[in-house]
C-alpha cells in the first residue's frame, strides 16, 4: 500500500494504491496526516489504483473528512471501482463524501 | 276452525266474556229458582185438586147416602105400618101406592107374599105397582109366579133367601129384565106376623140413572171420568154405558196384566179411601184390554150402605195443564230476561271498557318505540284510571332506561370494536406466518394461540439472529386487556433486549427487572426464553416459573427447568440458565398451562400426562413435525373439552430442529498470531479457500473483507494487550455453503451481541466504531456466536 500526496489546482491529492487493510492502515495514517492538516483546502482521494479497503481504511476516510469539513472543504472521491463502491454502500459512506 | 274463531272472539274481549259468563250464571241460577217454582205450583196444584176431589167426594157420598137413605127410611117406615093394610090383598096396593108416591127414587114397589097366603089367591101372590120412566104414572099389577117366589127374592144376579132375611137388605146393582134395561138396585125388607115369623118381603126398586147423574154433576172437574163399582166387582156407573153389569173389573185388570190397576181395584173393593197414581187411564179401553197412555190420578172412596166404591179419573195433563202453561211462558219470560240482561251486561261492560281500550292501544304504540305518545285522559279514580297513571309512570322510566341502554349499548360497541382492534394489534405482534422460514432447512416452526377472551395474556415469539432462533412462550396472569398489555410490553422486551443479548438468563433477568419496577398492579408472566444455536443444535434456556417443553424426539421427555419464580414477581431475582443438546429431527414442544389446564364438563384437568400421551403417539405415527404436532394435540383437546367453554388463553410452540447432515468439500485450516500485520496472510488464505470453491472477484473481496474485520475484532479484543494468543481459523464448504469457525481461547467476548450502527447518520454524528460487525452482517449470509469450552467461537456463513 502506497500513498502520494499531491497538491493540484489548489487542491490535495492523495493517490492511494494497493490494499487499504487494517495492516497497512497506520501507514496510511501517518502518510495521509498532511491532509489532516490542510487549511480548508479540497481533497480529493483518488482511489483508482485501491484495490482494497476494510472497515480501518473507512475509519480513515472518516477522519478526514471529520478534519476537512469544520474547515470547510471538501472531500472528493475519485475512480473508485464498483467492487470498493459497493463496501461505501453497504456502510453508507457513499452518502458522505462527494465522488467525482 | 269455527270453534278456533269463537274462542279468539270470546278471548279477545272482556264485555264479551264477562257477559257471556254472567249469562251462563244467571242462567243456571234462574233455571234452578224457576224450575223450584214450577214444581211447587205443580205441588200445589195436585195439592188442591186432591182437596178438590176430597170436597167432591164428599158431596158424592152425602148425596147417594142421603138417597138411598131416604129410599131405607120410606121403606122401613112403609113395613112399620104394613100390618094394618097386608092382611087383606084389597088394602096391600093402597101400602105400595103410599110407598112409591112419596119416594120419587123409588121405580116399582113389590109385596111378595108367603106361599098361599092369601088361599083364594093361589101359590103365588105379588102385588107390584110401577113407575113408568118416561112419563111417571104408576101402574099397578100382580106379578106372582114361580120367577117371583117368597122363598128367595131373585134378581138376575144373584139371589137370597127370604127366611135368612133378617132386616133391610140392598141386593145387588142388575139390569131391569123389563122392557127399560135400565140398571137397578132393590131394597128389601121382610114383614113379620104376630108369632114373629115372616109372611111377606116388601121391595123397592131403585133405578140407578140417578146415580151417575149425581156423580157427574158433583165430580170435581169436567174432565174428570166416573167409575163405581159394587161389591161384586162389577161396574155400577162407568162411561162405557155398556160395562155395566158386564165387566169385573179384577178380571180386567189381570187380563191387562197391570198389578198398579189390579192394586187400585183390590183396595177400593175393600172400602178404603185415598188417590192412587196409574200410568194410564184405566177409564179409556181400547177393545184389546189397552188403556189410554196417559198419567192419571184416581180418587176413590167407599158407600158403605149399598158397598160401593167410588171414583175419579183425573189425567195428570189436565192437572197441569195451567202448571205446564205457567212454565212454558216462565220459560220465554226467562229467555228474553236473558238476552236483556246480557244485551245490558255488555253494553255497559264495553263502555266501561272504553278507556282500557284506549290505553291498549296507546299503549301497543309505545310498544313499537313511541316513547312519547300521549295516553289517553282517563277522569275516573277508579282502577282503570290507576293504571293509566301507571303506565305514564313506566312510559317515562321507560324512555329514561332506552336512553341509558342506547347509550351504554353505543359504548359497549365502541368498546368491543377497540377490543377488536387491541386484538388484531396483539395477533400482529406474534409471528403468524407459517412455516417462517421456508428457505431454511435447518428449522421448521408451527404455533397457535387461542385466546379464551378477545384479547389474552399469552405469548409466543421467535426470530433468528446470526444463525441463533430466539425464542419464547409467556403466559400473563390473568386474562383480557389487564393481561394483553402485559403481553405486549413482555413480547417487546424480548425483543428488544435479545437483539444484543444472546444469554437467556440475562434476557429473563432484564426481562424481570423491568416488569417489577414499579410494577402496582401485580401482574407477572411465566416466561421461558430459549436460544437453539442452528448449526450445533445447543439449546441454552431460561425458564422464569412456566412449564416446562417436552422434547419430541429420541423419547418424549420434559426439558428439565429450574424452578425460578415468574418474571415481575422479584427485582432482581437471579435466573440461571439451562443447556441441552437438540438432536436433529427433535421437536421442542412448548405451551402455556391453558392445553394442561383445559377443563372439560366434569371439570377435569387435561393434565400433563395427557400432553406427554398424544405427543407420543404423534411421535409413534412420525408425526411430531411442528404443524402435525399441533394439529394432533389441538385435535385431542378439542375433543377433551367437548362443549365446555374455554377458561384460558391456549397457545401451543413447537419448534422442530431439522438440520441435515452435509457431505464436506473442503476443509482448510490456518493458524494466525493476535498480530494484525497477519492480515495479509488471511487474506491469502480466504483468496485460495474461495477460488477453490468458485466464488467469483467481487464476492472473494467481500468474503475478504468481512474475514478480515472478523479476525482483527479477535486479534484486537480477545487478549489482553501485549499478551500473545493464537486464533484458529477454519473454511468448510459443503453444496450448499461455505463456512469460515474463528476460534480463540481468549476472554468471552459476544460481537454480535452490539447494536448495529446507523447507516444513515451525518458524517458529524458517526462514530468511527461498529463498522467491521456492520459490514460482515452485510456480507455475510449469517453469523453466529458461541462460547464452547472456554473458547470463543465465531462462525460465518456465505451460500453459493
Amino acid at each position: 500500500m502506497t500513498t502520494t500526496i499531491q497538491e493540484q489546482n489548489g487542491c490535495l491529492v492523495a493517490l492511494l494504491e494497493g490494499r487499504l487493510d487494517t495492516a497497512a492502515a497506520p501507514q496510511a495514517e501517518k502518510d495521509m496526516q498532511p491532509l489532516m492538516m490542510s487549511e480548508g483546502k479540497d481533497i480529493i482521494l483518488d482511489c483508482t489504483a485501491l484495490s482494497y479497503i476494510s472497515s480501518s481504511g473507512l475509519r480513515l476516510f472518516l477522519s478526514v473528512l471529520k478534519s476537512a469539513k469544520p474547515k470547510g472543504g471538501h472531500v472528493y472521491i475519485t475512480g473508485m471501482n464498483n467492487d470498493l463502491r459497493n463496501v461505501f454502500t453497504m456502510t453508507g459512506f457513499i452518502n458522505l463524501f462527494e465522488f467525482k | 276452525m269455527k270453534m278456533k274463531f269463537f274462542n279468539k272472539k270470546i278471548s279477545s274481549s272482556v264485555a264479551t266474556r264477562t257477559s257471556l259468563l254472567v249469562f251462563v250464571l244467571i242462567t243456571i241460577i234462574m233455571l234452578t229458582g224457576g224450575l223450584y217454582l214450577v214444581n211447587r205450583v205443580r205441588k200445589v196444584v195436585a195439592e188442591e185438586t186432591s182437596r178438590q176431589a176430597s170436597r167432591a167426594m164428599d158431596g158424592v157420598l152425602a148425596d147417594i147416602d142421603s138417597r138411598i137413605s131416604n129410599v131405607e127410611t120410606a121403606v122401613a117406615t112403609a113395613a112399620a105400618f104394613a100390618d094394618r093394610s097386608t092382611q087383606d090383598e084389597s088394602l096391600c096396593y093402597e101400602l105400595l101406592y103410599r110407598l112409591i108416591g112419596k119416594n120419587n127414587d123409588i121405580s116399582a114397589v113389590t109385596l111378595l107374599y108367603r106361599d098361599s097366603y092369601f088361599p083364594n089367591l093361589g101359590r103365588y101372590y105379588a102385588p107390584t105397582v110401577t113407575r113408568d120412566p118416561l112419563s111417571g104414572e104408576l101402574e099397578a099389577d100382580e106379578i106372582g109366579g114361580p120367577e117371583n117366589d117368597f122363598c128367595y127374592i131373585e134378581t138376575d144376579s144373584n139371589w137370597i133367601y127370604t127366611n135368612k132375611l133378617e132386616e133391610g137388605y140392598w141386593c145387588l146393582p142388575y139390569v131391569d129384565s123389563m122392557s127399560t134395561k135400565r140398571a137397578m138396585v132393590t131394597y128389601s125388607v121382610p114383614l113379620y106376623d104376630a108369632r114373629d115369623s115372616i109372611y111377606a118381603v116388601l121391595c123397592a126398586d131403585v133405578a140407578l140413572d140417578w146415580v151417575s147423574q149425581v156423580i157427574e154433576e158433583a165430580k170435581p172437574y169436567d174432565y174428570s171420568r166416573v167409575i163405581v163399582l159394587s161389591r161384586d166387582s162389577q161396574y155400577v156407573c162407568h162411561p162405557e154405558p155398556e160395562w155395566i153389569q158386564t165387566v169385573n173389573v179384577i178380571e180386567q185388570a189381570h187380563a191387562m196384566k197391570d198389578s198398579d190397576f189390579l192394586n187400585l181395584a183390590s183396595r177400593m173393593l175393600s172400602w178404603q179411601r185415598g188417590t192412587d197414581t196409574l200410568l194410564e187411564d184405566i177409564t179409556y179401553m181400547s177393545t184389546n184390554d189397552k188403556a189410554r197412555d196417559e198419567s192419571t190420578i184416581i180418587y176413590y172412596a167407599p158407600v158403605p150402605r149399598v158397598q160401593w166404591a167410588v171414583s175419579f179419573t183425573m189425567p195428570e195433563k189436565e192437572i197441569m195443564r195451567q202448571p205446564n202453561i205457567l212454565r212454558q211462558s216462565m220459560i220465554v219470560l226467562l229467555l228474553i230476561m236473558l238476552v236483556l240482561i246480557s244485551a245490558a251486561l255488555y253494553f255497559v261492560i264495553r263502555a266501561q271498557m272504553k278507556p282500557l281500550k284506549q290505553l291498549a292501544l296507546a299503549t301497543r304504540d309505545i310498544s313499537r318505540g313511541e316513547f312519547y305518545k300521549q295516553l289517553p285522559v282517563i277522569r275516573t279514580h277508579d282502577e282503570i284510571g290507576n293504571l293509566r297513571d301507571s303506565f305514564e309512570e313506566m312510559q317515562s322510566s321507560l324512555s329514561h332506561y332506552i336512553e341509558e341502554l342506547q347509550a351504554s349499548t353505543a359504548a359497549k360497541a365502541s368498546i368491543q370494536s377497540e377490543l377488536k382492534v387491541a386484538s388484531e394489534i396483539q395477533m400482529s405482534m406474534l409471528p403468524k406466518l407459517f412455516p417462517p422460514y421456508p428457505d431454511r432447512d435447518d428449522i421448521d416452526i408451527f404455533g397457535s394461540l387461542t385466546p379464551a377472551k378477545a384479547v389474552g395474556g399469552d405469548l409466543y415469539d421467535f426470530y433468528i439472529r446470526d444463525e441463533k432462533l430466539f425464542f419464547c412462550i409467556g403466559d400473563v396472569s390473568g386474562k383480557g386487556v389487564p393481561a394483553s398489555l402485559v403481553m405486549a410490553v413482555t413480547r417487546s422486551l424480548f425483543r428488544t433486549i435479545s437483539q444484543h443479548e444472546s444469554q437467556p438468563d440475562c434476557i429473563v433477568t432484564q426481562v424481570n427487572n423491568t416488569l417489577s419496577d414499579q410494577n402496582e398492579s401485580n401482574m407477572f408472566v411465566t416466561l421461558f426464553v430459549g436460544i437453539l444455536d442452528l448449526p450445533t443444535g445447543r439449546l441454552r434456556y431460561c425458564n422464569a416459573g412456566h412449564d416446562a417443553p417436552l422434547l419430541v424426539g429420541d423419547g418424549v421427555d420434559f426439558l428439565p427447568c429450574d424452578s425460578n419464580i415468574p418474571a415481575g414477581v422479584m427485582q432482581d431475582w437471579k435466573y440461571v440458565a439451562q443447556e441441552a443438546l437438540v438432536h436433529p429431527q427433535t421437536t421442542i414442544f412448548l405451551y402455556t398451562d391453558g392445553l394442561t389446564e383445559a377443563e372439560n364438563s366434569i371439570h377435569e384437568l387435561f393434565g400433563e400426562e395427557r400432553v406427554r400421551l398424544v405427543a407420543e403417539e404423534s411421535l409413534q405415527a412420525q408425526q411430531q413435525a411442528p404443524e402435525r404436532i399441533i394439529e394432533k394435540m389441538s385435535k385431542a383437546v378439542k375433543t377433551f373439552v367437548g362443549e365446555a367453554e374455554q377458561s384460558d388463553d391456549l397457545t401451543i410452540l413447537a419448534i422442530q430442529y431439522t438440520k441435515a447432515m452435509r457431505e464436506e468439500r473442503l476443509h482448510k485450516h490456518i493458524v494466525l498470531p493476535n498480530d494484525v500485520q497477519k492480515v495479509p496472510e488471511l487474506a491469502q488464505f480466504v483468496e485460495e479457500v474461495c477460488e477453490t470453491v468458485g466464488f467469483d472477484m467481487a464476492t472473494t473481496m467481500q468474503l475478504n473483507l468481512a474475514m478480515e474485520e472478523a479476525v482483527v475484532n479477535v486479534m484486537n479484543y480477545a487478549y489482553p494487550a501485549g499478551t500473545k494468543g493464537n486464533i484458529d481459523i477454519e473454511a468448510v464448504a459443503n453444496d450448499v455453503r461455505l463456512k469460515f469457525t474463528i476460534t480463540d481461547s481468549g476472554k468471552a467476548f459476544d460481537p454480535t451481541a452490539k447494536e448495529d450502527v446507523d447507516t444513515t447518520l451525518s458524517a458529524e454524528e458517526r462514530s468511527i466504531g461498529g463498522l467491521g460487525i456492520h459490514l460482515i452482517r452485510q456480507i455475510m449470509d449469517s453469523i453466529n456466536y458461541e462460547y464452547i469450552q472456554g473458547k470463543n467461537v465465531l462462525t460465518l456463513r456465505k451460500k453459493f
